[in-house]
């Protein structure tokens, strides 16, 4: 195993490690934890099992081993990216309402705050 | 507890509009001395415009929000107001009204705090899909194992609670599958549970809020959530 393998390992483990702590204190919801770890452990496979890697190697045709974890990395990051400005778009559009629906209370509550006081 | 308990019949709802008005109608009918709170979820078709037609309190999220947020803001409206037992009865009309008392006696007599309406006790109709069938023991296995209480219908929405449960669960409850990760959180925190047999019907109408992707989502969310679960420390709610 290359030094960059095992420092992807490493680097992997450790993500995992932070992700679950993330979860535990309630600042990551199941589903992004559950996709991290997902991830990580996707890592650390490749990194340390060589012949899984060799074969997507010679199937892709990669030169370096390392190269190919770094590819399929940043093809993930891009994929991720799009994911999440989905979920902010989706999240505005949300916030949107929400502002809105509030409004209308706020509006309601005073009307009925006028008649009462005539 | 004495024998005028305040009790808050929650129907969550989602495009519930072919099946609302009955569900609210039997509750009536079978429940007569209970409060009914529909909790409509983001629907995009006329249910709480009948439900609000029909005279019965209507709590709207503007936006869908799922059905454990949909049970969840019904317990928050239940502490609020001081209710002594909430009882959940789903807006598909697969909760037979007619069970709401008895499933609300074990509470009322003190003996439970959750009061689960379960579909496989003393051979009670199960009608599911073999998978879900599987998931559903599965879990409910593991509750057993976890809770220590047999607990044979996990994933049954069918479910009274007492003035304890709702306080706990209106602080947190799980929102995409509040089954047995909500029970498993229920009795770390000493909650007492007890099932009780009940029939499900088949839905009169509408679409289930089920599809493919939740079905193979659900075992793999719910399995990490229990053992995340696991590893945090147990502790007695008041």
């Amino acid at each position: 195993m290359s030094r960059a393998l095992e420092l992807a390992a490493i680097a992997s483990v450790v993500i995992a490690v932070w992700v679950l702590y993330l979860f535990r204190k309630k600042r990551l919801k199941e589903d992004h934890a559950i996709l991290w770890i997902f991830v990580s452990l996707s890592i650390v496979i490749l990194s340390t099992w060589g012949d899984v890697l060799s074969t997507i190697n010679r199937l892709v045709g990669a030169e370096n081993p390392a190269d190919l974890i770094q590819a399929a990395f940043i093809a993930f990051l891009l994929l991720i990216c799009i994911y999440y400005s989905v979920r902010i778009s989706e999240l505005t559009e949300q916030n949107r309402k929400l502002s809105q629906e509030i409004g209308m209370l706020k509006s309601q509550i005073d009307d009925g705050k006028m008649e009462r006081d005539g | 507890m004495n024998k005028k308990a305040k009790v808050l019949v929650i129907i969550p709802a989602y495009n519930e509009e072919t099946n609302i008005a009955s569900i609210i109608n039997e509750v009536r009918e079978k429940a007569s001395q209970a409060d009914i709170l529909v909790v409509d979820d983001g629907s995009k078709d006329k249910t709480a415009e009948i439900a609000r037609h029909l005279d019965v309190r209507v709590v709207s999220h503007p936006f869908n929000l799922g059905i454990g947020g949909a049970v969840q803001t019904g317990l928050m409206i239940a502490k609020k107001w001081g209710y002594d037992i909430a009882v959940q009865v789903d807006g598909d009309g697969q909760h037979d009204p007619a069970f709401v008392y008895t499933l609300i006696k074990p509470i009322a007599e003190e003996k439970a705090d959750i009061s689960i309406g379960s579909r496989y006790l003393n051979n009670a109709n199960v009608n599911i899909s073999l998978m879900r069938h599987i998931g559903v023991r599965f879990f409910s296995w593991l509750t057993t194992k976890i809770s220590g209480r047999q607990i044979t219908d996990c994933s049954s929405g069918f479910r009274a609670l007492s003035k304890r449960a709702i306080g706990l669960f209106a602080y947190e409850y799980p929102v995409d599958f509040p089954d047995a990760e909500a029970l498993i959180f229920a009795s770390r925190a000493g909650l007492k549970l007890v099932e009780i047999p009940v029939k499900f019907r088949g839905r009169n109408g509408g679409k289930s809020s089920l599809h493919l992707w939740r079905f193979l989502w659900y075992p793999i969310k719910e399995g990490f959530s229990v053992v995340m679960l696991l590893t945090k420390r147990q502790g007695k709610y008041e």
